[in-house]
């Protein structure tokens, strides 16, 4: 118990001198309040406006974890049945990967125009966003199946049915995990994308607004809360992960030096 | 006196209630969904005016108004029909009638905002003083791309100006630095927003050198405004008349803005004097005392030969296809 305070110390002392650098940097340069409000600003804007601001980041934490979601329900899908049949691989997987050289930001406008400023809308920019990640990790991960264990299955008579559940997709799951804490980050990105083009409300909507009135503190707040609302979802999979594959290499070497 | 029956009584009462669904109630009102072109700022207020003061209600109209994300996507969602109605710069209405989407401009409010700002103590007063200074501006603003009408009109010689081409909304940060001397913008939007950062100003007008251009008005979907001429013509005029009074009383204008958005309480003073700067606008040469909202071939037709020239505007629209004044004429 005492090692993992320790262990949080680090990450705090990194923080604490950030900000005084941060501090530093504005008192020391004379930078004006439009370009690099002092923290102690973006602190008292967060206080101010604490339950505007709230309400506008469930939104988009809603938008974040439905795009997320989304991506789990085609992506891993997807991914199995890409495994399953090289042809459809073969004629599928260059679309895909050339679908993400592309650069949402400039999709999005469209799709607004297209389908509406609506929700579904908003969830669909997130998801392409967001799924291509854990797409390539379940693929990855379904492949990495060593030889042996597949001659195990055979040799216990397991269909085919069996062998995915039993041998191929618990050895996959380390992969698909760490695909998820990717994807979970660039859901995030995602949601603000989609309520840039087309949203009353929302942490994205709410940059537009701090831009258009020049308000800084207001665009460093929401920010700060963009950040804290990333790295909250990540330790949530990360925690999840550990529930689930907690006899894996990267969790039980974690447990040993902790 | 007779004494009526309990049976009558109850079939005289069957007999009303089986007309209620053919008893229709006042007319039910129309709901038009009303798109403004960008995020809040000043000159929208009297919009939210007439919306506080039941004025739209009045006239039988359900009214939301929503924010829009640039002129360009406005066009494009009021061309959908997603909105019926939107507060659209005219330039991207010509764009989109080129492309063939179905809009109509039916009310002309905002004209010849464009101008120059420069700093009080280092002014720009003309466009021939841009000669050797630091110009900036985003690529794809409209106002940037009409910087060059103004200086062919004054013949100043475009490759003696250095332009700087920061992204949108950067723009403000980089005058406000001294990185850039001049800055080509709305008259109605960013003099406020650079003064309440403490600059101090000074700006001319495009159209004090002879580049006139409408901006902003009132523009419908084309299909929608055909089966719903009542309703339009009503919002139309409700809309203007809410100038008019927001022009007596520009204080109750903002009021009555942040009463429906309390979050732009923080902005008062900026969309105050946006407002203010709003009303000079509001009418061009050809149509000075002339009906308010009343757009005149003359401007159109300017207005589109400056995109053809320097908008990049493929082909001339033919003008009637681009707006009408059906809905002012009495």
């Amino acid at each position: 118990m005492l090692n993992r305070v320790i262990s949080a110390v680090y990450p705090l002392a990194t923080f604490v001198t950030l900000i005084a650098i941060w501090y530093g940097a504005v008192k020391i340069f004379h930078v004006p309040s439009y370009l690099l409000p002092l923290p102690g600003d973006v602190v008292q804007r967060i206080r101010e406006d604490f339950w505007f601001l709230l309400s506008n980041s469930w939104v988009t934490t809603y938008i974040t974890l439905g795009g997320f979601l989304l991506s789990i329900a085609v992506g891993v899908p997807l991914a199995i049945l890409l495994v399953a049949s090289r042809t459809l691989e073969r004629a599928v997987m260059p679309w895909l990967i050339l679908s993400q050289t592309f650069p949402k930001v400039a999709l999005a406008p469209l799709i607004v125009v297209w389908f509406g400023l609506g929700l579904g809308p908003k969830l669909v920019i997130a998801f392409l966003v967001a799924f291509f990640p854990i797409l390539v990790s379940t693929v990855v991960g379904l492949r990495s199946i060593e030889r042996e264990m597949l001659e195990l299955a055979s040799s216990t008579r397991a269909s085919t049915l069996q062998t995915f559940f039993h041998f191929r997709l618990p050895t996959a799951l380390p992969n698909i995990f760490a695909g998820m804490k990717v994807s979970v980050a660039f859901s995030v990105v995602g949601a603000v994308i989609a309520e840039w083009v087309g949203a009353t409300e929302g942490l994205g909507y709410l940059l537009l607004q701090a831009n258009a009135n020049l308000d800084t503190s207001l665009l460093f707040a929401v920010l700060v809360i963009l950040l804290i609302i990333g790295v909250l979802l990540y330790y949530a999979v990360e925690f999840l992960e550990r529930l689930v594959i907690p006899w894996h290499n990267t969790i039980r070497l974690q447990n040993m030096t902790a | 006196m007779t004494k009526i029956s309990r049976r009558t009584a109850v079939l005289g009462a069957g007999a009303v209630a089986l007309t209620a669904p053919f008893v229709r109630p006042a007319k039910a009102a129309t709901p038009i969904s009303f798109r403004l072109d960008w995020s809040i700022y000043g000159s929208h207020a009297p919009f939210f005016l007439a919306l506080q003061e039941k004025m739209y209600e009045k006239a039988g109209l359900d009214v939301s108004i929503g924010e829009g994300q640039g002129s360009a996507t406005v066009a494009k969602i009021v061309g959908q029909g997603n909105d019926p109605i939107g507060f659209v710069d005219f330039t991207s209405t010509i764009r989109a009638v080129e492309q063939g989407i179905p809009l109509i401009a039916v009310g002309r409010v905002i004209s010849n905002v464009m101008c120059v700002i420069s700093r009080a103590d280092a002014p720009v007063r003309t466009p021939k003083d841009l000669e050797g200074k630091v110009v900036a501006y985003a690529p794809s603003e409209s106002t940037g791309q009409m910087l060059a009408a103004l200086l062919q009109q004054s013949n100043v010689d475009g490759s003696k100006i250095n332009v700087l081409n920061p992204a949108t909304g950067a723009k403000n940060a980089v005058f406000l630095q001294g990185r850039a001397d001049a800055i080509p913008a709305n008259v109605n939007v960013q003099v406020a927003q650079l003064e309440e950062q403490g600059a101090k100003l000074n700006y001319f007008l495009f159209s004090d050198f002879g580049v006139e251009m409408m901006n902003n008005g009132i523009v419908a979907n084309a299909n929608w405004l055909a089966r719903n001429k009542e309703a339009a013509r009503a919002f139309v005029r409700v809309s203007l008349e809410a100038f008019g009074a927001a022009r007596k009383d520009p204080d109750k204008a903002i009021d009555l803005l942040l009463k429906q958005l309390p979050q732009q309480a923080r902005y008062k003073s900026v969309l105050r004097r946006q407002l203010e700067l709003t009303f000079p606008s509001l009418e061009t040469r050809a149509t000075k005392a002339k009906q308010p909202g009343i757009m005149a071939e003359a401007d159109w037709r300017e207005t589109q030969n400056l995109l053809l020239k320097y908008g990049g505007l493929a082909r001339a629209v033919e003008l009637d296809k681009l707006y009408t004044n059906q809905l002012l004429e009495a």
